[in-house]
């Protein structure tokens, strides 16, 4: 696949959109997960995909769109729904995951009326649901470069204030820290990095890059620095890994890289049982 | 008269029209040790919330440090510890020292990264609670009474004028009850700070405890010095769910 880097342009806008997305998708899933939000992912990857496809419904009719990116329209819907689960979650204050499914089954409704109004979609079905490596366009580069930079933006502005709403948001308000708009803010970039991921991975399989790397982390790190850390190194080997491998076998790479990441977190759970048996046996010695 | 730290006059919160807090007014002085007493659902939480700002009350006004709640900005001037379980997931990979940060960071600015003088007072807070060696180890590998150590450092972090202690010790196992009580005289000892606490165990603060503010069912039932409470024998001894005999010592008033 290497050689072939430099024949082929698809396959350089592929690997540049693994490498940005290996990176922003776990360094926004460390905060993700930890304030328990792993779903939130799930639901606005389904809203990203109706917006697709309605951008593509809206391409058969109106010239306008027929030469516009679908992945912009992709990418507005998901911050809209952002906004909405947001709203969601003040409406049901004491059941506050009824939002995630509620949103997720209006994208998948929304998808399934636009795909299935336009049948003559020249974008594969399978493309958007597990992503591809011929997908990615120029235009996507100049999107997913463009959140990565906005993204480690926040995060490098943000962290301290982003890591203690995390850890406890009610001491975080008596601090004085205006906590409705940092996660209004979290929830943006959040939707963001979800639009854009799916190009790689596809709708399906964005919230497994978002959460399987963090998940793996998680299992040794102590501080969170560490786990962000942790976390990219892993969604880097996934994404690039999963890359080269789909290249090679020529399926989805959505499948592949999602395969690595848990390869990855079964690989760190089996050295964990390995280290706590060995330390039992020199403890029992 | 030392200076006024927390000011309610007439206050009253409801929940979707109950009744949590029913016109309460209470002046809270610099120095003073105010234990918060009642029977679970009496509003104790509802008034700490209050005076933190978290809820704004339908009726009456909030005063802190001389100044309507909404224009006092200085917030680093008040530090919190919550009720442990209710607030803090074991699971979060921070270590000790990041915790004891946060409390930081409130007074921080945005670009501004913690300095010299922040890794200072983040060292002294928590070598006052003795916690400086586990500060490298994760918060949710230490014991019941050590986490709640190190939620008092980050409360302390920040030399606040007023802790307020909201039933801090929820959880704590008999044996790190002792380290947690240990921690909050030497905090009596050694600083200016005016203190709130919330808690059902009255017996064990009686030594550091100035005032004592007593809700029954949102209202105010007493709110008055430790030997005056002392005499009121039925109504301190209708704290539940410890009976509570308050002992007197020598010194207090």
């Amino acid at each position: 696949m290497i050689a072939d880097l430099w024949t082929y342009s698809f396959l350089r806008y592929a690997f540049i959109a693994a490498l940005v997305i290996g990176f922003t998708a776990p360094l926004i899933g460390s905060f993700i997960v930890v304030r328990r939000m792993s779903l939130i992912a799930d639901a606005l990857s389904h809203m990203t995909l109706a917006g697709i496809s309605f951008s593509l419904f809206l391409g058969q009719y109106i010239a306008l769109f027929a030469d516009l990116n679908p992945l912009y329209m992709g990418t507005l819907i998901s911050v809209l729904a952002a906004l909405g689960l947001n709203w969601l979650r003040s409406k049901y204050v004491h059941f506050q995951e009824l939002s995630i499914p509620i949103m997720m089954s209006a994208g998948m409704g929304l998808s399934a009326i636009f795909i299935s109004l336009s049948r003559g979609f020249s974008v594969d079905l399978s493309t958007l649901l597990f992503g591809s490596i011929s997908a990615v366009s120029q235009s996507d580069i100049t999107l997913i470069v463009s959140v990565a930079i906005l993204t480690v933006l926040v995060i490098f502005i943000f962290y301290k204030q982003l890591l203690f709403l995390s850890f406890d948001e009610e001491q975080a308000k008596v601090s004085g820290l205006p906590s409705t708009m940092l996660h209004m803010l979290f929830m943006f970039i959040v939707a963001l990095v979800i639009a854009v991921s799916m190009r790689i991975v596809g709708t399906l399989l964005v919230s497994s890059l978002i959460t399987l790397p963090v998940a793996a982390a998680l299992r040794f790190t102590s501080s969170f620095k560490q786990t962000i850390l942790w976390s990219i190194i892993f969604g880097e080997v996934a994404t690039i890994g999963g890359l080269v491998l789909a290249y090679d076998l020529d399926v989805a790479p959505g499948g592949v890289i999602v395969l690595i990441a848990v390869g990855i977190l079964a690989g760190v759970m089996i050295l964990e049982k390995v280290m706590s048996f060995r330390k039992k046996e020199v403890q029992h010695e | 008269m030392t200076a006024s730290v927390v000011k309610l006059n007439d206050v009253s919160y409801y929940y979707d029209g109950t009744p949590a807090l029913q016109q309460v007014s209470i002046d809270i002085r610099q120095g003073d040790f105010v234990a918060i007493v009642g029977e679970n659902g009496s509003g104790k939480s509802t008034l700490i919330r209050t005076i933190l700002g978290l809820l704004q009350p339908q009726q009456g006004s909030v005063e802190l440090f001389g100044k309507p709640i909404s224009q006092f900005k200085d917030k680093s001037r008040i530090s919190y510890v919550s009720q442990k379980a209710a607030s803090f997931n074991s699971g979060f990979p921070v270590t000790v020292e990041e915790v004891v940060a946060m409390g930081r960071y409130g007074r921080l600015g945005l670009f501004k990264r913690l300095k010299m003088e922040d890794q200072a007072a983040i060292q002294n807070a928590l070598e006052t609670v003795n916690m400086w060696q586990f500060r490298h180890r994760k918060i949710g590998d230490l014991s019941g009474g050590q986490q709640q150590r190190v939620f008092i450092a980050r409360a302390m972090v920040n030399q606040p004028d007023l802790l307020i202690l909201d039933e801090p010790t929820v959880g704590v196992d008999q044996k790190h009850l002792q380290d947690f009580y240990e921690v909050l005289h030497m905090l009596r000892e050694h600083t200016t700070c005016t203190f709130v606490l919330v808690t059902h165990d009255l017996n064990v603060v009686t030594d550091l405890v100035t005032k004592v503010v007593h809700l029954d069912r949102g209202r105010l039932a007493c709110n008055c010095g430790l030997r005056e409470y002392s005499e009121l024998g039925e109504l301190a001894s209708s704290i539940k769910p410890y009976p509570v005999k308050v002992l007197v010592h020598e010194g207090t008033t």
